[in-house]
């Protein structure tokens, strides 16, 4: 059964197109990522699913049930906030604790003291307490139930956060950029400890970001959402290597991918002052793409060299190198360490043909083959 | 050298204001501690110490056990009421879209109008035959009141009179409190089960507004003790002491009836009630503030 479903959602701030006609089905247990630039309506959607904002156009099913309706507190989502967003005057255990006095206890019985009096809220209050030191326990913050989170570290506050969102099992998590606010070491442990957390507990996760690392490393599915419209959703690996649009392409991959101007014409593709003949209908202007780890430099005579060694970045286990085609567009190619290349150097580029991707003006993937590799002839 | 260059410009930079705040405050105030255990009076050349006698005569003085009792009544009336609907106004305001700057002038106008002018329109709108209220209450076929000569309503109308003038003042710092709420922390509550409006109120507004209420009420407080403008122009402490008011009395005695001793001895009894205000602020901080 869907955990969520959107259909054909749009919205409008002022006269700003923010969101047009998303629609999207999420599988119980799934890990989506929305991917987009700051600004491209990923946030937004995010709301709209919390019920945050509404959609001016468009329904929300969460679990089966209609949602479209529902204030946030009864979607049974919970969600994890890019400023985590904890409550500054309670403790931690407080913090987590909110969600369910709040859905598990009458008003009355919220009262400080007046819940002693039942039996029946005392009994509750202790079942509250033990699922609050589970879900504390879960994110290894046992320990500091007691602190107020301005105690607590950025990477603490963001466990913190997560907790308060588990810890009433919803049927839908939310997160907005949560890793956001902190350092690159830490950014990549606790990016690991969510993915633990998915596999362990599998709550479906609705996962917003800019950051392709993120959305690539811990997606079962990603959303590439551009200026308020998914341009494509697929797995991690099939985005990357088989992106239906140019701005797909673009987003994903660091380095970024290679993208150079091209026309074709009866059966050949021309570009940086090559010649790749091409089986398919296929003419006009065209973006030719190519990973830098799809390229290689291969030897050749010095007729054949076309791309001339700018830089080289020595990152460890690979080599970026920097060119320049004789077309003179900049390229990247990751290389092995060992390549002998220095700056200045002629060398020969070489994409085999499989590796290339086509993409007409309009930023749409087009699929003549290339007969062969991007090589000098 | 540079350091001691620094010393003494910002020692200079300081010495006007140290000056004045020497002058018309710490003197002034030091010197009216000896002066309440003298009967010295405005004009007179002989000077007595008189130990605690003037004290002793304050106790037996009727007027000032009235004035005493209706400072504290009326700060009892104008704080809580201040500050509650000033929190409600703000909340209201808060949520009122367009017209929040219209609102947030028409209840701030109050705080900077001169009181002693706005208390000669409330003598007019309180009038017993001709005034507003009298008239607005008769719409309704409500008895008229004379609201400014009856002992039991002199006071509590007093009262209200500050509460309209202080109540901008704590809707405006109530407005800015609200704003510097994170609305990522309310969108939070929402989430987490605070659907209606009250319940984030409860969970989420008022207790990050704890530091404002601390502040709000202190200085209502503060200006509710120091009732002085509407008093002397609209009652004179009339009928019978009921809106007599320490500030008043301390006028009336130094300035009217010239015994500066005894209004001395007065002042120190409005310090000693100013000074437990502050107390009061130091304990209601250490209970509400979270630790930052």
């Amino acid at each position: 059964m869907a955990a969520l479903t959107l259909s054909g959602i749009s919205k409008r701030f002022g006269t700003v197109p923010v969101l047009d006609d998303v629609s999207m089905e999420i599988e119980s247990g799934e890990f989506v990522v929305l991917l987009g630039a700051s600004g491209s309506g990923k946030s937004t959607l995010l709301r709209i699913i919390a019920g945050l904002d509404t959609p001016d156009r468009g329904t929300v099913h969460i679990g089966g049930r209609s949602a479209t309706e529902l204030p946030p507190a009864k979607r049974d989502v919970a969600m994890v906030f890019q400023s985590y967003a904890l409550y500054p005057h309670k403790t931690v255990a407080g913090n987590i604790t909110l969600p369910l006095e709040m859905r598990r206890l009458r008003p009355w019985q919220r009262v400080p003291g007046l819940s002693a009096l039942s039996a029946s809220a005392r009994a509750t209050r202790s079942q509250i307490a033990a699922d609050v030191r589970q879900a504390a326990a879960m994110v290894g913050i046992d320990h500091l139930l007691d602190r107020r989170p301005s105690q607590l570290s950025g990477g603490q506050q963001q466990r913190v956060a997560l907790a308060r969102a588990m810890v009433r099992r919803p049927q839908l998590l939310l997160m907005d950029e949560p890793l956001s606010n902190l350092d690159a070491r830490l950014r990549t442990r606790v990016r690991g400890e969510i993915c633990d957390l998915h596999a362990r507990i599998a709550p479906t996760i609705v996962y917003v970001t800019h950051d392709q690392a993120e959305a690539m490393t811990m997606a079962n599915r990603i959303a590439v959402i551009v200026e308020g419209r998914i341009v494509q959703v697929g797995r991690p690996r099939d985005l990357y290597t088989q992106p239906s649009d140019v701005r797909v392409a673009e987003i994903l991959g660091s380095p970024a991918i290679n993208l150079i101007d091209g026309v074709a014409i009866d059966g050949w593709l021309e570009t940086a002052g090559l010649r790749v003949p091409l089986y398919g209908e296929l003419s006009g202007r065209v973006r030719v793409g190519f990973r830098p780890e799809a390229a290689r430099l291969v030897r050749a005579s010095a007729h054949e060299r076309n791309a001339t060694v700018v830089r080289r970045e020595h990152l460890g286990a690979d080599l970026l190198l920097h060119l320049t085609m004789t077309g003179g567009q900049a390229v990247v190619v990751r290389e092995d360490p060992e390549c002998p290349t220095a700056p200045g150097d002629a060398v020969c580029l070489s994409v085999p043909p499989e590796k290339l991707l086509l993409f007409d003006d309009r930023g749409g993937r087009v699929h003549p083959r290339a007969v062969s590799a991007l090589v000098a002839r | 050298m540079s350091r001691q260059h620094e010393r003494v410009g910002g020692g200079l930079l300081a010495l006007p204001g140290t000056f004045l705040l020497v002058v018309l405050l710490i003197v002034p105030a030091l010197a009216v501690l000896p002066l309440a255990f003298t009967n010295w009076e405005f004009g007179r050349s002989q000077v007595a110490l008189i130990g605690w006698g003037n004290f002793a005569e304050l106790a037996q003085d009727a007027r000032f056990v009235a004035a005493v009792r209706n400072t504290i009544v009326h700060m009892a009336i104008v704080v809580p009421v201040t500050v509650g609907l000033g929190l409600m106004l703000a909340l209201l305001i808060e949520d009122s879209g367009p017209l929040k700057t219209v609102y947030r002038t028409a209840h701030f106008l109050p705080v900077v109008a001169t009181l002693a002018a706005m208390a000669v329109v409330w003598d007019g709108v309180l009038h017993p035959t001709f005034g507003l209220l009298n008239h607005a209450l008769g719409w309704f076929g409500l008895p008229p009141h004379n609201w400014l000569r009856d002992e039991a309503l002199v006071l509590p109308t007093l009262a209200l009179i500050a509460v309209w003038h202080n109540l901008g003042f704590a809707v405006i710092m109530f407005l800015a409190g609200l704003k510097s709420i994170p609305r990522a922390l309310l969108d939070a509550a929402m989430l987490d089960g605070a659907t209606s409006t009250l319940d984030r109120v409860r969970a989420v507004t008022l207790p990050l507004l704890a530091p404002v209420t601390v502040f709000v009420t202190v200085i209502t407080a503060k200006r509710a003790l120091g009732v002085f403008d509407t008093v002397t122009v609209m009652t004179a402490g009339g009928p019978d002491n009921a809106s007599e008011v320490l500030l008043h009395l301390l006028y009336v005695e130094s300035f009217e009836h010239l015994r500066a001793g005894y209004g001395a001895a007065i002042s120190l009894v409005y310090l000693a009630l100013v000074v437990a205000v502050v107390i009061g602020q130091r304990s209601l901080e250490r209970v509400s503030f979270h630790e930052r």
